[in-house]
Protein backbone atom coordinates (compact mmCIF):
# COMPACT_ATOMS: atom_id res chain seq x y z
CA UNK A 1 0.00 0.00 0.00
CA UNK A 2 2.68 2.33 0.86
CA UNK A 3 5.59 2.65 -1.13
CA UNK A 4 8.37 1.87 0.60
CA UNK A 5 10.93 3.99 -1.40
CA UNK A 6 11.05 8.20 -0.54
CA UNK A 7 12.78 8.59 -3.52
CA UNK A 8 9.62 8.05 -5.38
CA UNK A 9 8.36 11.19 -6.88
CA UNK A 10 4.15 10.22 -5.94
CA UNK A 11 5.56 9.94 -1.95
CA UNK A 12 2.87 11.93 -0.17
CA UNK A 13 3.28 13.12 3.46
CA UNK A 14 1.37 10.55 4.73
CA UNK A 15 3.43 7.82 2.82
CA UNK A 16 6.90 9.23 3.96
CA UNK A 17 5.53 9.52 7.32
CA UNK A 18 5.33 5.92 7.59
CA UNK A 19 8.42 5.45 5.19
CA UNK A 20 10.04 7.20 7.85
CA UNK A 21 8.57 5.39 10.81
CA UNK A 22 8.89 1.89 9.25
CA UNK A 23 12.92 3.19 8.66
CA UNK A 24 13.51 3.92 12.24
CA UNK A 25 11.68 1.04 13.04
CA UNK A 26 14.54 -1.22 11.02
CA UNK A 27 17.50 1.00 11.78
CA UNK A 28 16.45 0.85 15.59
CA UNK A 29 16.17 -3.08 15.57
CA UNK A 30 19.11 -3.84 13.47
CA UNK A 31 21.17 -1.24 15.26
CA UNK A 32 21.36 -3.74 18.02
CA UNK A 33 18.98 -2.15 20.41
CA UNK A 34 17.93 1.61 19.58
CA UNK A 35 14.27 1.83 20.88
CA UNK A 36 16.07 0.40 24.18
CA UNK A 37 18.22 3.28 24.91
CA UNK A 38 15.24 5.26 26.57
CA UNK A 39 13.50 2.61 28.23
CA UNK A 40 17.13 1.80 29.51
CA UNK A 41 17.91 4.93 31.00
CA UNK A 42 14.60 5.19 32.56
CA UNK A 43 15.09 2.03 34.10
CA UNK A 44 18.16 2.83 35.46
CA UNK A 45 17.13 6.25 36.88
CA UNK A 46 14.28 4.69 38.79
CA UNK A 47 17.05 2.29 40.18
CA UNK A 48 19.35 5.16 41.20
CA UNK A 49 16.49 6.89 42.89
CA UNK A 50 15.31 4.31 44.66
CA UNK A 51 18.75 4.44 46.32
CA UNK A 52 18.81 7.72 46.95
CA UNK A 53 15.65 8.01 48.96
CA UNK A 54 15.66 5.03 50.80
CA UNK A 55 13.41 1.98 50.91
CA UNK A 56 10.51 3.65 53.13
CA UNK A 57 7.17 2.51 50.84
CA UNK A 58 5.28 5.63 51.90
CA UNK A 59 8.37 7.80 50.93
CA UNK A 60 8.50 6.40 47.76
CA UNK A 61 4.77 5.79 46.90
CA UNK A 62 4.81 9.54 47.56
CA UNK A 63 7.75 10.22 44.90
CA UNK A 64 6.46 7.95 42.48
CA UNK A 65 4.39 9.88 40.43
CA UNK A 66 7.27 12.51 40.34
CA UNK A 67 9.59 10.15 39.25
CA UNK A 68 7.94 8.70 36.54
CA UNK A 69 7.47 11.73 34.93
CA UNK A 70 10.89 13.24 35.52
CA UNK A 71 12.48 9.76 34.40
CA UNK A 72 10.66 9.66 31.04
CA UNK A 73 11.09 13.64 30.41
CA UNK A 74 14.91 13.05 30.77
CA UNK A 75 15.11 9.59 28.93
CA UNK A 76 12.53 11.42 25.67
CA UNK A 77 15.64 14.21 25.61
CA UNK A 78 17.93 11.96 25.62
CA UNK A 79 16.34 9.59 22.63
CA UNK A 80 15.76 13.23 21.14
CA UNK A 81 19.41 14.11 20.53
CA UNK A 82 19.71 11.51 17.98
CA UNK A 83 16.26 12.13 16.22
CA UNK A 84 17.31 14.41 13.39
CA UNK A 85 21.19 14.45 14.22
CA UNK A 86 22.02 11.37 11.92
CA UNK A 87 19.30 12.51 9.08
CA UNK A 88 21.56 15.50 9.11
CA UNK A 89 24.90 13.82 8.86
CA UNK A 90 24.49 11.67 6.72
CA UNK A 91 22.58 14.06 3.98
CA UNK A 92 19.47 11.49 3.94
CA UNK A 93 17.54 14.99 5.16
CA UNK A 94 18.60 16.79 2.23
CA UNK A 95 17.69 14.00 0.10
CA UNK A 96 14.21 13.84 1.45
CA UNK A 97 13.77 17.97 1.65
CA UNK A 98 14.94 17.83 -2.02
CA UNK A 99 12.06 15.28 -3.06
CA UNK A 100 9.54 16.88 -1.02
CA UNK A 101 8.08 20.53 -1.27
CA UNK A 102 7.45 20.01 2.23
CA UNK A 103 9.06 18.43 5.34
CA UNK A 104 5.61 17.97 7.36
CA UNK A 105 5.33 14.40 6.85
CA UNK A 106 8.50 13.52 7.80
CA UNK A 107 8.44 15.76 10.94
CA UNK A 108 5.17 13.79 11.56
CA UNK A 109 7.34 10.15 10.96
CA UNK A 110 10.01 11.08 13.27
CA UNK A 111 7.61 12.33 16.06
CA UNK A 112 5.85 9.38 15.84
CA UNK A 113 8.88 7.15 16.32
CA UNK A 114 10.35 9.30 18.89
CA UNK A 115 6.58 8.30 20.28
CA UNK A 116 6.83 4.23 19.35
CA UNK A 117 10.70 3.66 19.97
CA UNK A 118 10.92 5.65 23.28
CA UNK A 119 7.88 7.00 24.83
CA UNK A 120 5.71 3.96 24.45
CA UNK A 121 8.42 0.96 25.66
CA UNK A 122 7.80 3.73 29.06
CA UNK A 123 4.67 3.45 29.14
CA UNK A 124 4.15 0.07 29.05
CA UNK A 125 6.63 -0.81 32.25
CA UNK A 126 5.05 2.62 33.85
CA UNK A 127 2.04 0.32 35.87
CA UNK A 128 5.36 -1.54 36.63
CA UNK A 129 7.29 0.91 37.89
CA UNK A 130 4.22 2.61 40.22
CA UNK A 131 3.55 -0.75 41.84
CA UNK A 132 7.41 -0.76 42.65
CA UNK A 133 7.47 2.56 43.95
CA UNK A 134 4.48 1.12 46.43
CA UNK A 135 1.35 1.73 44.24
CA UNK A 136 -1.83 -0.15 44.89
CA UNK A 137 -1.96 -2.48 41.47
CA UNK A 138 -5.45 -1.47 40.26
CA UNK A 139 -4.47 2.47 40.89
CA UNK A 140 -1.13 1.53 39.35
CA UNK A 141 -3.04 1.68 36.03
CA UNK A 142 -5.42 3.89 35.85
CA UNK A 143 -1.94 5.99 36.99
CA UNK A 144 -0.38 4.96 33.42
CA UNK A 145 -3.50 5.68 31.85
CA UNK A 146 -2.94 9.47 33.12
CA UNK A 147 0.68 8.98 32.14
CA UNK A 148 0.04 7.95 28.38
CA UNK A 149 -2.13 11.13 28.26
CA UNK A 150 1.12 13.38 28.71
CA UNK A 151 3.03 11.91 26.84
CA UNK A 152 2.86 13.21 23.16
CA UNK A 153 3.35 16.41 24.99
CA UNK A 154 6.70 15.35 26.54
CA UNK A 155 7.50 13.84 22.91
CA UNK A 156 7.09 16.61 21.04
CA UNK A 157 8.94 19.07 23.13
CA UNK A 158 11.91 16.73 23.42
CA UNK A 159 11.26 16.09 19.65
CA UNK A 160 11.31 19.88 18.70
CA UNK A 161 14.11 20.62 21.20
CA UNK A 162 16.04 18.29 18.81
CA UNK A 163 14.83 19.60 15.76
CA UNK A 164 16.83 22.89 16.70
CA UNK A 165 20.41 20.98 18.05
CA UNK A 166 20.61 19.29 15.14
CA UNK A 167 19.46 22.00 12.77
CA UNK A 168 22.29 24.12 14.43
CA UNK A 169 24.66 21.09 14.54
CA UNK A 170 24.80 22.39 18.38
CA UNK A 171 25.11 19.29 21.45
CA UNK A 172 22.58 17.78 23.53
CA UNK A 173 22.58 20.04 26.77
CA UNK A 174 21.33 23.52 24.77
CA UNK A 175 18.60 20.73 23.72
CA UNK A 176 17.46 20.15 27.32
CA UNK A 177 17.56 23.85 27.94
CA UNK A 178 15.12 24.43 25.02
CA UNK A 179 12.77 21.75 25.55
CA UNK A 180 12.23 23.14 29.49
CA UNK A 181 8.96 25.72 28.35
CA UNK A 182 7.47 22.77 27.12
CA UNK A 183 8.20 20.35 29.31
CA UNK A 184 7.47 22.16 32.92
CA UNK A 185 3.73 22.19 32.03
CA UNK A 186 3.82 19.07 31.45
CA UNK A 187 5.60 17.96 34.85
CA UNK A 188 3.05 20.34 36.76
CA UNK A 189 0.07 19.02 35.37
CA UNK A 190 1.58 15.21 34.58
CA UNK A 191 2.15 14.91 38.65
CA UNK A 192 -0.53 16.45 39.70
CA UNK A 193 -2.87 14.09 37.84
CA UNK A 194 -1.04 11.38 38.74
CA UNK A 195 -1.38 12.64 42.10
CA UNK A 196 -4.80 12.84 41.97
CA UNK A 197 -5.71 9.21 40.94
CA UNK A 198 -3.02 6.86 43.31
CA UNK A 199 -2.60 9.03 45.95
CA UNK A 200 -6.84 10.55 46.08
CA UNK A 201 -7.90 7.59 44.32
CA UNK A 202 -10.34 9.66 41.79
CA UNK A 203 -11.73 8.29 38.71
CA UNK A 204 -9.59 9.16 35.78
CA UNK A 205 -10.65 12.92 35.06
CA UNK A 206 -10.19 16.46 36.35
CA UNK A 207 -8.90 19.06 35.51
CA UNK A 208 -5.35 18.26 35.91
CA UNK A 209 -5.84 15.79 33.49
CA UNK A 210 -7.82 17.54 31.11
CA UNK A 211 -4.98 20.39 30.81
CA UNK A 212 -2.43 17.71 30.10
CA UNK A 213 -4.64 16.68 27.22
CA UNK A 214 -5.10 19.80 26.13
CA UNK A 215 -1.20 20.51 26.33
CA UNK A 216 -0.96 17.53 23.15
CA UNK A 217 -2.93 19.32 21.48
CA UNK A 218 -1.56 23.02 21.79
CA UNK A 219 1.88 21.23 21.14
CA UNK A 220 0.77 19.44 18.42
CA UNK A 221 -0.56 22.75 16.73
CA UNK A 222 2.50 24.96 18.15
CA UNK A 223 5.60 22.54 17.66
CA UNK A 224 6.22 20.81 14.72
CA UNK A 225 6.32 24.08 12.41
CA UNK A 226 8.89 25.21 14.37
CA UNK A 227 10.75 21.67 13.85
CA UNK A 228 10.41 22.36 10.11
CA UNK A 229 11.72 25.52 10.02
CA UNK A 230 14.85 24.47 11.91
CA UNK A 231 15.75 21.82 9.74
CA UNK A 232 15.57 23.76 7.09
CA UNK A 233 17.52 26.62 7.97
CA UNK A 234 20.26 23.72 8.71
CA UNK A 235 19.93 22.71 5.27
CA UNK A 236 20.40 25.98 4.23
CA UNK B 1 7.43 53.39 9.04
CA UNK B 2 9.40 49.25 9.15
CA UNK B 3 10.87 50.17 5.63
CA UNK B 4 12.31 53.81 6.90
CA UNK B 5 13.96 52.01 9.61
CA UNK B 6 15.31 48.84 7.52
CA UNK B 7 18.03 50.70 6.43
CA UNK B 8 21.17 50.27 9.29
CA UNK B 9 22.61 53.88 8.53
CA UNK B 10 19.27 55.68 9.21
CA UNK B 11 18.47 53.51 12.17
CA UNK B 12 22.36 54.42 13.84
CA UNK B 13 21.52 58.50 13.19
CA UNK B 14 18.11 57.55 14.74
CA UNK B 15 19.84 55.75 17.97
CA UNK B 16 22.70 58.30 17.89
CA UNK B 17 20.68 61.03 18.48
CA UNK B 18 18.01 59.27 20.63
CA UNK B 19 20.57 57.34 23.02
CA UNK B 20 21.83 60.53 24.97
CA UNK B 21 18.18 61.64 25.82
CA UNK B 22 17.28 57.98 26.90
CA UNK B 23 20.34 57.95 29.17
CA UNK B 24 20.06 61.81 30.78
CA UNK B 25 16.29 60.79 31.35
CA UNK B 26 17.13 57.49 32.88
CA UNK B 27 19.77 59.14 35.00
CA UNK B 28 17.36 62.24 36.36
CA UNK B 29 14.22 59.59 36.81
CA UNK B 30 16.25 57.26 39.05
CA UNK B 31 17.95 60.80 40.81
CA UNK B 32 14.66 61.59 42.05
CA UNK B 33 13.04 58.00 42.08
CA UNK B 34 15.61 56.18 44.37
CA UNK B 35 15.22 58.88 47.44
CA UNK B 36 11.88 58.68 47.36
CA UNK B 37 11.93 54.81 47.02
CA UNK B 38 14.02 53.67 49.02
CA UNK B 39 13.74 56.16 52.01
CA UNK B 40 10.90 58.70 51.86
CA UNK B 41 8.29 56.45 51.04
CA UNK B 42 6.05 55.01 53.97
CA UNK B 43 7.36 51.72 55.23
CA UNK B 44 4.74 49.25 54.90
CA UNK B 45 2.63 48.23 58.28
CA UNK B 46 3.44 44.48 58.09
CA UNK B 47 6.61 44.38 56.68
CA UNK B 48 8.21 47.61 57.84
CA UNK B 49 11.44 48.73 55.86
CA UNK B 50 11.96 45.54 53.69
CA UNK B 51 8.89 46.22 51.67
CA UNK B 52 11.32 48.70 49.48
CA UNK B 53 12.66 45.41 48.20
CA UNK B 54 9.51 46.05 45.61
CA UNK B 55 11.25 49.18 44.32
CA UNK B 56 13.91 47.19 43.16
CA UNK B 57 12.06 43.93 42.62
CA UNK B 58 9.17 44.64 40.37
CA UNK B 59 10.78 46.85 37.92
CA UNK B 60 13.18 44.54 37.50
CA UNK B 61 10.69 41.26 36.89
CA UNK B 62 8.60 43.57 34.62
CA UNK B 63 11.70 44.71 32.50
CA UNK B 64 13.26 40.81 32.15
CA UNK B 65 9.45 39.53 30.81
CA UNK B 66 9.14 42.37 28.48
CA UNK B 67 12.68 42.43 27.53
CA UNK B 68 11.96 39.21 26.43
CA UNK B 69 8.73 39.54 24.74
CA UNK B 70 10.13 42.49 22.96
CA UNK B 71 12.83 39.79 21.95
CA UNK B 72 9.74 37.86 20.41
CA UNK B 73 8.25 41.01 18.80
CA UNK B 74 11.34 41.30 17.16
CA UNK B 75 12.29 37.86 16.06
CA UNK B 76 8.45 37.63 13.89
CA UNK B 77 9.34 40.85 12.45
CA UNK B 78 12.74 39.61 11.49
CA UNK B 79 10.88 36.10 10.47
CA UNK B 80 7.78 38.15 8.93
CA UNK B 81 9.56 40.86 6.77
CA UNK B 82 13.50 39.97 7.10
CA UNK B 83 13.50 43.33 8.80
CA UNK B 84 17.66 43.86 8.95
CA UNK B 85 17.35 46.05 12.26
CA UNK B 86 15.03 43.66 13.88
CA UNK B 87 17.27 41.19 14.96
CA UNK B 88 19.97 43.22 16.44
CA UNK B 89 17.59 44.84 18.51
CA UNK B 90 16.82 41.49 19.43
CA UNK B 91 20.27 40.37 20.33
CA UNK B 92 20.86 43.84 22.32
CA UNK B 93 17.80 43.63 24.50
CA UNK B 94 19.18 39.74 25.46
CA UNK B 95 21.78 40.89 27.90
CA UNK B 96 19.44 43.28 29.40
CA UNK B 97 16.98 40.77 29.80
CA UNK B 98 18.90 38.24 31.64
CA UNK B 99 20.24 40.73 33.95
CA UNK B 100 17.12 41.73 35.47
CA UNK B 101 15.56 38.54 35.47
CA UNK B 102 19.02 37.69 37.33
CA UNK B 103 18.55 40.92 39.39
CA UNK B 104 14.50 39.57 39.87
CA UNK B 105 15.78 36.35 41.40
CA UNK B 106 18.17 37.60 43.64
CA UNK B 107 16.17 40.51 44.61
CA UNK B 108 13.29 38.17 45.47
CA UNK B 109 15.23 35.74 47.20
CA UNK B 110 16.05 39.22 49.58
CA UNK B 111 12.89 39.56 50.08
CA UNK B 112 11.56 36.07 50.05
CA UNK B 113 14.22 35.22 53.27
CA UNK B 114 12.17 37.89 55.79
CA UNK B 115 8.71 37.47 54.79
CA UNK B 116 8.07 34.10 53.81
CA UNK B 117 10.81 32.68 55.77
CA UNK B 118 12.90 31.15 52.67
CA UNK B 119 15.34 32.28 50.15
CA UNK B 120 13.98 30.14 47.63
CA UNK B 121 11.29 27.91 47.28
CA UNK B 122 9.67 25.98 44.02
CA UNK B 123 6.71 27.54 43.17
CA UNK B 124 5.32 27.89 39.90
CA UNK B 125 6.49 31.69 39.59
CA UNK B 126 9.64 31.25 40.73
CA UNK B 127 10.60 28.33 38.84
CA UNK B 128 8.76 29.86 35.63
CA UNK B 129 11.32 32.98 35.96
CA UNK B 130 14.37 30.50 36.79
CA UNK B 131 13.36 28.46 33.02
CA UNK B 132 13.41 32.55 31.53
CA UNK B 133 16.68 32.85 33.27
CA UNK B 134 17.90 29.34 31.31
CA UNK B 135 15.67 30.49 28.43
CA UNK B 136 18.09 33.85 28.20
CA UNK B 137 21.40 31.72 28.33
CA UNK B 138 20.29 29.01 25.54
CA UNK B 139 19.35 32.42 23.21
CA UNK B 140 22.34 34.19 23.75
CA UNK B 141 24.33 30.84 23.91
CA UNK B 142 23.05 30.29 20.22
CA UNK B 143 24.49 33.85 18.89
CA UNK B 144 27.58 33.31 20.46
CA UNK B 145 28.48 29.65 19.16
CA UNK B 146 27.43 30.17 15.61
CA UNK B 147 30.08 31.52 13.97
CA UNK B 148 28.04 33.24 10.74
CA UNK B 149 25.75 36.15 12.10
CA UNK B 150 22.89 35.35 9.28
CA UNK B 151 23.22 31.74 10.18
CA UNK B 152 22.71 32.69 14.09
CA UNK B 153 20.11 35.08 13.81
CA UNK B 154 17.48 32.49 12.08
CA UNK B 155 17.94 29.59 14.69
CA UNK B 156 17.97 32.53 17.61
CA UNK B 157 14.48 33.91 15.96
CA UNK B 158 13.22 30.23 16.22
CA UNK B 159 14.16 29.68 19.73
CA UNK B 160 13.17 32.94 20.69
CA UNK B 161 9.57 32.58 19.34
CA UNK B 162 9.54 28.64 21.09
CA UNK B 163 10.90 30.19 24.43
CA UNK B 164 7.99 32.49 24.35
CA UNK B 165 5.68 29.45 25.32
CA UNK B 166 7.02 30.61 28.86
CA UNK B 167 6.28 33.75 29.44
CA UNK B 168 2.06 33.53 29.42
CA UNK B 169 3.11 30.58 32.36
CA UNK B 170 4.99 33.58 34.17
CA UNK B 171 1.99 36.07 34.08
CA UNK B 172 -0.73 33.58 35.27
CA UNK B 173 1.35 31.15 37.56
CA UNK B 174 0.22 33.05 40.44
CA UNK B 175 -3.23 32.82 39.14
CA UNK B 176 -3.69 28.65 37.90
CA UNK B 177 -1.15 27.07 40.36
CA UNK B 178 -1.16 28.10 44.57
CA UNK B 179 1.77 30.35 45.22
CA UNK B 180 3.57 31.51 47.76
CA UNK B 181 3.88 34.46 45.44
CA UNK B 182 1.69 37.00 45.37
CA UNK B 183 -0.94 37.60 43.15
CA UNK B 184 -0.96 40.58 40.35
CA UNK B 185 -1.20 43.74 42.06
CA UNK B 186 -0.54 45.98 39.55
CA UNK B 187 -1.57 45.51 35.91
CA UNK B 188 -4.64 43.79 37.16
CA UNK B 189 -8.34 43.98 35.88
CA UNK B 190 -10.13 46.66 38.37
CA UNK B 191 -7.22 48.98 38.72
CA UNK B 192 -4.14 48.71 41.00
CA UNK B 193 -3.92 47.44 44.50
CA UNK B 194 -1.13 49.69 45.54
CA UNK B 195 -1.88 52.79 47.72
CA UNK B 196 -0.98 55.98 45.48
CA UNK B 197 1.90 56.80 48.16
CA UNK B 198 3.98 53.73 46.63
CA UNK B 199 2.60 53.26 43.35
CA UNK B 200 3.89 56.55 42.32
CA UNK B 201 7.71 56.02 43.07
CA UNK B 202 6.64 52.32 41.97
CA UNK B 203 5.86 53.88 38.76
CA UNK B 204 8.93 55.91 38.67
CA UNK B 205 11.15 53.06 38.65
CA UNK B 206 9.61 51.00 36.47
CA UNK B 207 9.90 54.08 33.68
CA UNK B 208 13.35 54.50 34.83
CA UNK B 209 14.31 50.55 33.87
CA UNK B 210 12.51 50.67 31.08
CA UNK B 211 14.74 54.11 30.01
CA UNK B 212 17.48 52.14 30.58
CA UNK B 213 16.22 48.96 28.82
CA UNK B 214 15.63 51.44 25.88
CA UNK B 215 19.35 53.13 26.07
CA UNK B 216 20.57 49.70 26.48
CA UNK B 217 19.14 48.40 22.92
CA UNK B 218 19.49 51.01 20.69
CA UNK B 219 23.48 51.23 21.85
CA UNK B 220 23.67 47.14 21.48
CA UNK B 221 22.07 47.40 18.39
CA UNK B 222 23.88 50.27 17.20
CA UNK B 223 27.22 48.52 18.35
CA UNK B 224 26.50 45.17 16.53
CA UNK B 225 25.60 47.51 12.70
CA UNK B 226 29.08 49.36 13.56
CA UNK B 227 30.42 45.44 14.34
CA UNK B 228 28.78 44.73 10.94
CA UNK B 229 30.67 46.77 8.59
CA UNK B 230 33.63 46.85 9.97
CA UNK B 231 33.62 43.11 9.08
CA UNK B 232 32.50 43.78 5.72
CA UNK B 233 35.17 46.40 5.15
CA UNK B 234 37.90 43.86 6.60
CA UNK B 235 36.50 41.67 3.84
CA UNK B 236 36.70 43.64 1.49
CA UNK B 237 40.06 45.47 2.30
CA UNK B 238 43.22 44.39 0.06
CA UNK B 239 44.84 41.60 1.74
CA UNK B 240 48.94 41.72 2.07
CA UNK B 241 49.93 38.06 0.98
CA UNK B 242 53.46 36.86 2.28
CA UNK B 243 54.92 34.55 -0.38
CA UNK B 244 57.22 31.28 0.36
CA UNK B 245 60.08 33.34 -1.08
CA UNK B 246 59.91 36.22 1.50
CA UNK B 247 58.42 38.79 -1.11
CA UNK B 248 54.73 40.50 -0.03
CA UNK B 249 51.76 40.90 -2.54
CA UNK B 250 48.51 42.77 -1.83
CA UNK B 251 45.62 40.69 -3.31
CA UNK B 252 42.16 42.13 -3.43
CA UNK B 253 39.84 39.57 -1.24
CA UNK B 254 36.76 38.57 -2.65
CA UNK B 255 34.76 39.91 0.31
CA UNK B 256 31.03 40.05 0.30
CA UNK B 257 29.40 43.34 -1.73
CA UNK B 258 28.70 46.27 0.97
Amino acid sequence: MFVLDSRDPNTTPLSLAVNIVLRDGRVAIRSGGGWFNALFFFAIFSMFTAFALGPGREQLAAAAPALLWLGSALALNLAGVELFANDMKDGSLRVISAENSSLGGYIAGKFTSLFLMAAAPIALVAPIFLVVFGIEPALAFKGAAVFIAGLPALCLGAGVAAALTAGMGANGLLGACLSAPATIPVLIFGVGAIQNVVQLGSAVDGSEFLILIALDLIYLVILPPFAIIALRYGLE
Amino acid sequence: MLDFFANPARFEALSRTLSPWLLASWAILFVIALPIALVFSPADYQQGDTVRLMYIHVPAAWMATIAYTFIAVMSVMAFIWRHPIADALARAAAPVGLAMTGLALVSGAFWGKPTWGAWWVWDARLTSVLVLFFIYLAYLAIWDTISDPARAAKFARVTALLGFVNIPIIKFSVDWWNSLHQPASLVRAGGPTIDGSMLTPLLMMIAGYTLFFAWAVCAGAEAQIIEARARRRSARAPRRILKVDGTARTEQAEGEDG
